[in-house]
C-alpha cells in the first residue's frame, strides 16, 4: 500500500516539477542523486517516474479492473517488484519529460485488445523492497504529497484535464472538449496523444499552412482526428490541391470551413474534382471557385448532390446553363435539403408565378427560408405591391424581398411599418398545397377551377330582343298554370332525375312549393282560378329546381360514364 | 450566490404565449424555442476561473545546502476542471411544456412555460378554459378530412345558402351545444344561482365532456367563402373543421375549412403572442413580465371591491373574472360554496 502512495506521491512531483519548473527527468535524476545514500536503500529510489510509467505492468491492472471499452486507465498503481524497477534504473536515457498520458497510452484497455502485447508477469516470489513500516525521514514525509487518485474509468475529461498535458493545452487553444468526448472513443484517443511529439507538429503544420490560430479550436473541435493523421498523407493532400491550382489562401480558407477536409483520400477528392466539373460542365477555374466557396462538396457524399442535380434539372426545368448559374452563385443548392428546396420553388414558381428566368437572375430565392418568402408575399399581396415582372411598374426586386431584414423590408418594400406587418402575420392561415412541377416539363396541373353556377335571378338567355320577351310572356300566359298559382318547375314531370332534385330542396322552398301544390289542387277542386293580382307573373317566376336538376343530371351522367369503363 | 446563467433561467420561468405559423408541428416550435432560450441563458458570461492551490518543495539550490528545513511554496494553478470548454454550458437542456397543442394546419396562440411554471400550466388546462377560434370556411366543396387540403370528395352549388339561412343553422348548432352545457355541468337549474350563472354564460362543465360550443358568430359571409367566430371548450381543431362540414350539410350543400385560427387560450390573447422574430429570451422574459402584471392588475381589481358588499356580489365578481379567464376551478367553490347547498 505504502509503496502505491510513493509512488503515486513520486509521478505527483514529478508531474508538479515539470509544469511549474519545467525541468527535464534527468535534472530530476540529479537530484535523486542528491539525496544522502543512506536513504536508498530503505526507500525506494525516486527514479525516473517517467520511466517506471512507461515500464508496462498492466498484467495486474487488467486483472483487477474490468474491462470496458472507453476506460482511461490510470497508470499503473499496483506494486512493482523492486527488481524491475532496478531493471529500469540501468535503461536510464536522457529522456524528456514525457507527459503523463503516455503510460495511459500504453495500458490503455480497449477491449482487453492491448493485454496480449505486454506479458510482463508478476513474479508473486519477489520479496517486496521493503516494508511498510520502515520508518523515513522527515523530509521525505513532508515531500510526500499524495494526489488525488485518478479514476481508472471515466466517463468524462473533466477527470483527466488537469493531470493532462494535452488537454490543458488543447482547452487553451479554444477546443470544446465537452463535445468531444460524447463521441465514441475521442476521449481516450486525446488522452493517448502525446502534446510534443503528436499534437505540436500537426499545429505547425496547419500554421504553416495559413490556418488563423482563432481557428485551430473550431478545427479540432469538428475533427479531432486531424491530430492522429499522418503528417505525410495531410502533406501530400495539400500538395494535391496546390496541383489543381487553388491558391495558398484558399486552401487555407477552405481547410478551416471544412475539418475534415484533409482526413480525406487524394483520390476520392480527385473524384469529386472530376465530378463537379463533369456534372456541372463547367471551366476549371469555376470549379475550383465552387469548391473553395463550398469546400463541404469535397467532404461529403455524392449521392445527395446527384440527387439535387435531378431535381433541378427534371423537376423545376431549369435548363444547363441556368442550372451552371445558380451553381455558380448558389454553391449551397447541391447540397440543399430536397423536401426544402421543392417546397420553395413550388411555392415561388406556382404561388408567386415567377418565371424560370427570373428565378435564375435572383438565385438567392432558393436559399431562403420558406416561412420568409411566404409572409413577405403574402403581406405585399395584402398590400396589393405582390408584383415581381420587371417590365410593369412598380417592380419588387426578388432580391430585396429575401435578403432584407425585416424593418428595411418593411420601410422600403412594403411602406408599413414593422408593427404592421407583425399583426398581419398573426392573421396567416395555412394556404392550399399546390404542384410543384414545372411548367416546361409536365403539364400543369389545374388549380382548383371552381364550377361556377349561373346566378338563379339571371336567367337571361342568348338573345334577348324586345320581340322575344314579349312572345315568352304572351306563351307563359296562354299556357295557364299561373291562373292556379303555380310556378314553371311546379309543372315539371316527376321522373327519378326530378325525385333526387327535389329532395335536395332546400326546406323553404319544398314548403313552398308544396304550399303552392296544394293551392292549385284545390283551386282545380273547386274549378277556379285566382285573381289576377295573385297570379304568378312571368318575371315573378323562378326556376328554382334546374340548377338542382342540372346537377343531378350532371352526376348521372357522370356515374354512367365511370361504370362503362 | 447564484450563477449568471441560474438568474436568467429563473427570469425565464413563467407562462408566455406564441403565435404558430400555419403548417408546422408544435413539436418543431417548442424544440426550436428550448433552443433560442437555451443560446441566451448561456450567453451569460461565464463566472471566474477557478484556481488551486499547490505546494512545491523548494529548488535543488536550496536543498543542497544541507540545510534540514523543507521550504514549501505555494503556486496557484488554474483548475480546469470547471472550465466551460470542459464542462459544457451550463444548462444543456430546459423544460418547455406547451399547453394545449395545435396541429400542422391551424395557427394561432400557443401557450408555453418553462420550468417551474408547467406544473401551472397543468393547472390551467385542467380547469375548462375556453378558446376563441377564426374558422375560414368554403362552400361548395367536400373533402376527406374537412379541409382544403384533402382529396376532394364532392361539389356542391351554394347558389341557395344566404346570410340568414347560415345563421338559422349556426343558431341551432348553438342551441344544441348550450343544452350539452347545462347537462354537462351538472347544475341544478332550478336554482337562482344556476340560473344567473347562465344568464351570464358562466356555465361550465363539471368533469370530463365532449367538445361544447359557447358562443358561435357568423362574422363575414361572401359566398362562397365565409367566417366563423367559436368559443368552445375541450376541442380539437379536427373537430372545429367537421363544424364547418356539418354546417355545410344542414345548408344542403358542403364546407370546407381553410384556415384555422386560435385567437385566444384562456387569459393568453393573440394581441401579445410572440411572433417568430421574437422567440428569443429576452422577448419572452418581456411577455412573462407582462402576464404576470396583468394577472397582478385583475386580481387587485377583483379583491379590492370585496370589503363591504355582500358576499353574493363577492361571489359573483370572482366568478367574473373566473369566467373572463376561464378558470373554472374558481367558479366550482363558487357553486358548491354553502350559500347554495344550505
Amino acid at each position: 500500500m505504502a509503496l502505491t502512495c510513493i509512488q503515486h506521491c513520486q509521478r505527483c512531483t514529478s508531474l508538479l516539477r515539470s509544469r511549474s519548473v519545467g525541468i527535464t527527468t534527468l535534472q530530476y535524476s540529479t537530484d535523486a542523486q542528491h539525496w544522502p545514500a543512506a536513504l536508498w536503500n530503505s526507500f525506494i529510489v525516486p527514479v525516473l517516474p517517467s520511466l517506471l510509467q512507461r515500464s508496462p505492468n498492466p498484467s495486474q491492472t487488467r486483472q483487477r479492473w474490468n474491462l470496458g471499452v472507453r476506460s482511461y486507465c490510470e497508470s499503473h498503481a499496483k506494486v512493482q517488484p523492486s527488481q524491475t524497477k532496478h531493471r529500469n534504473t540501468d535503461e536510464l536515457p536522457g529522456t524528456d519529460m514525457v507527459s503523463y498520458q503516455n503510460p495511459v497510452s500504453h495500458q490503455l484497455i480497449d477491449g482487453g485488445m492491448l493485454l496480449k502485447e505486454w506479458q510482463t508477469a508478476f513474479d508473486l516470489d519477489d520479496a517486496p523492497g521493503h516494508s511498510a513500516l520502515e520508518e523515513i525521514s522527515h523530509e521525505e514525509a513532508v515531500r510526500m504529497d499524495i494526489p488525488a487518485a485518478l479514476p481508472p474509468v471515466s466517463i468524462s475529461l473533466k477527470d483527466y484535464v488537469n493531470e493532462s498535458e494535452t488537454l490543458g493545452k488543447l482547452v487553451q487553444l479554444g477546443v470544446q472538449l465537452w463535445k468531444l468526448e460524447q463521441r465514441p472513443n475521442v476521449g481516450s484517443m486525446l488522452l493517448r496523444l502525446d502534446f510534443q511529439t503528436d499534437v505540436t507538429p500537426r499545429l505547425v503544420f496547419l500554421k504553416q499552412l495559413g490556418v488563423e490560430d482563432s481557428r485551430l479550436g473550431y478545427l479540432i473541435s469538428h475533427n479531432p482526428f486531424i491530430l492522429t493523421e499522418s503528417l505525410e498523407n495531410l502533406q501530400a493532400r495539400v500538395a494535391y490541391l496546390r496541383s489543381k491550382k487553388f491558391s495558398a489562401e484558399s486552401v487555407a480558407s477552405m481547410v478551416s470551413r471544412a475539418p475534415y477536409l484533409l482526413n480525406f483520400s487524394v483520390k476520392r477528392m480527385d473524384n469529386r474534382l472530376g465530378f463537379y466539373q463533369q456534372q456541372l460542365g463547367l471551366s476549371a477555374q469555376k470549379t475550383r471557385d465552387v469548391v473553395a466557396r463550398l469546400p463541404r462538396l469535397l467532404c461529403g457524399s455524392l449521392e445527395t448532390v446527384k440527387e439535387n442535380l435531378k431535381i433541378c434539372k427534371l423537376e423545376m426545368g431549369f435548363r444547363e446553363n441556368e442550372l451552371q448559374h445558380i451553381v455558380t452563385v448558389i454553391p449551397k443548392v447541391l447540397t440543399a435539403n430536397k423536401r426544402k428546396l421543392t417546397q420553395i420553388f413550388d411555392y415561388i414558381h406556382n404561388t408567386m408565378n415567377i418565371p424560370h428566368d427570373l428565378i435564375v437572375k435572383f438565385p438567392q430565392v432558393l436559399n431562403a427560408k420558406y416561412l420568409r418568402i411566404k409572409e413577405r408575399h403574402l403581406f405585399l399581396q395584402y398590400l396589393d405591391k405582390a408584383q415581381y415582372d420587371p417590365a410593369k411598374p412598380n417592380y419588387i426586386c426578388l432580391d430585396k424581398l429575401v435578403s432584407l431584414p425585416d424593418e428595411a423590408f418593411c420601410t422600403e418594400v412594403a411602406s408599413a411599418t414593422l408593427k404592421d406587418f407583425e399583426l398581419f402575420q398573426k392573421t396567416i392561415v395555412a394556404q392550399p398545397r399546390m404542384t410543384s412541377f414545372s411548367e416546361r416539363h409536365f403539364t400543369h396541373n389545374s388549380t382548383q377551377t371552381f364550377f361556377r353556377q349561373n346566378n338563379m335571378a339571371s336567367r337571361a338567355p342568348a338573345t334577348t330582343g324586345r320581340l322575344l320577351v314579349s312572345f315568352r310572356k304572351w306563351y307563359y300566359n296562354a299556357a295557364g298554370f299561373n291562373k292556379i298559382g303555380l310556378m314553371r318547375d311546379d309543372t315539371i314531370h316527376e321522373d327519378s332525375d326530378v325525385k333526387e332534385a327535389l329532395r335536395r330542396l332546400p326546406e323553404k322552398v319544398y314548403n313552398d312549393r308544396m304550399f303552392r301544390l296544394k293551392r292549385a289542387l284545390d283551386l282545380s277542386m273547386k274549378q277556379a282560378v285566382l285573381p289576377k293580382e295573385q297570379r304568378t307573373q312571368y318575371e315573378e317566376d323562378v326556376h328554382y329546381l334546374e340548377p338542382y336538376l342540372k346537377e343531378v343530371i350532371r352526376e348521372r351522367k357522370e356515374v354512367e360514364e365511370w361504370s362503362k369503363k | 450566490m447564484a450563477r449568471p446563467s441560474v438568474r436568467v433561467f429563473h427570469k425565464l420561468e413563467g407562462l408566455f404565449s406564441i403565435y404558430k405559423p400555419p403548417g408546422v408541428h408544435w413539436k418543431l416550435v417548442r424544440d426550436t424555442i428550448e433552443t433560442n432560450l437555451l443560446k441566451g441563458i448561456n450567453a451569460a458570461p461565464p463566472p471566474a476561473p477557478r484556481q488551486r492551490v499547490q505546494f512545491l518543495a523548494e529548488s535543488t539550490s536550496v536543498v543542497a545546502e544541507g540545510s534540514n528545513e523543507l521550504t514549501l511554496s505555494a503556486a496557484s494553478v488554474p483548475a480546469l476542471a470547471h472550465h466551460p470548454l470542459v464542462s459544457g454550458p451550463d444548462f444543456q437542456h430546459i423544460g418547455v411544456g406547451v399547453g394545449h397543442r395545435l396541429d400542422v394546419f391551424s395557427s394561432g396562440v400557443l401557450v408555453l412555460g418553462v420550468g417551474q411554471s408547467n406544473k401551472a400550466l397543468t393547472d390551467l388546462y385542467r380547469s375548462h378554459v375556453t378558446r376563441d377560434y377564426t374558422l375560414e370556411g368554403e362552400l361548395g366543396m367536400a373533402t376527406d378530412n374537412f379541409s382544403h387540403t384533402g382529396r376532394l370528395i364532392e361539389r356542391t352549388t351554394y347558389d341557395h345558402i344566404t346570410r340568414d339561412k347560415l345563421e338559422r343553422v349556426l343558431a341551432m348548432m348553438q342551441g344544441s351545444n348550450q343544452k350539452a352545457l347545462l347537462t354537462y355541468s351538472k347544475v341544478d337549474m332550478s336554482t337562482q344561482g344556476a340560473y344567473e350563472l347562465a344568464v351570464k354564460g358562466e356555465l361550465r362543465p363539471d368533469g370530463k365532456s365532449p367538445p361544447i360550443m359557447t358562443g358561435l358568430r357568423l362574422l363575414h359571409f361572401q359566398p362562397p367563402h365565409f367566417t366563423l367566430e367559436v368559443q368552445c371548450l375541450n376541442e380539437t381543431q379536427r373537430y372545429l373543421c367537421r363544424i364547418l362540414h356539418e354546417v355545410g350539410l344542414e345548408l344542403r350543400s358542403t364546407a370546407v375549412c381553410k384556415g384555422v385560427r386560435r385567437t385566444r387560450d384562456g387569459p393568453f390573447t393573440i394581441q401579445h403572442a410572440l411572433t417568430h422574430q421574437h422567440w428569443t429570451s429576452p422577448d419572452v422574459i418581456q411577455a412573462i413580465r407582462q402576464y404576470r402584471s396583468s394577472r397582478k392588475a385583475s386580481k387587485a381589481k377583483h379583491t379590492q371591491p370585496g370589503k363591504d358588499t355582500g358576499t353574493a356580489s363577492q361571489r359573483q365578481e370572482m366568478a367574473e373574472e373566473a369566467a373572463v379567464t376561464g378558470d373554472s376551478h374558481r367558479l366550482h367553490s363558487v357553486l358548491t360554496s354553502k350559500a347554495f347547498g344550505s
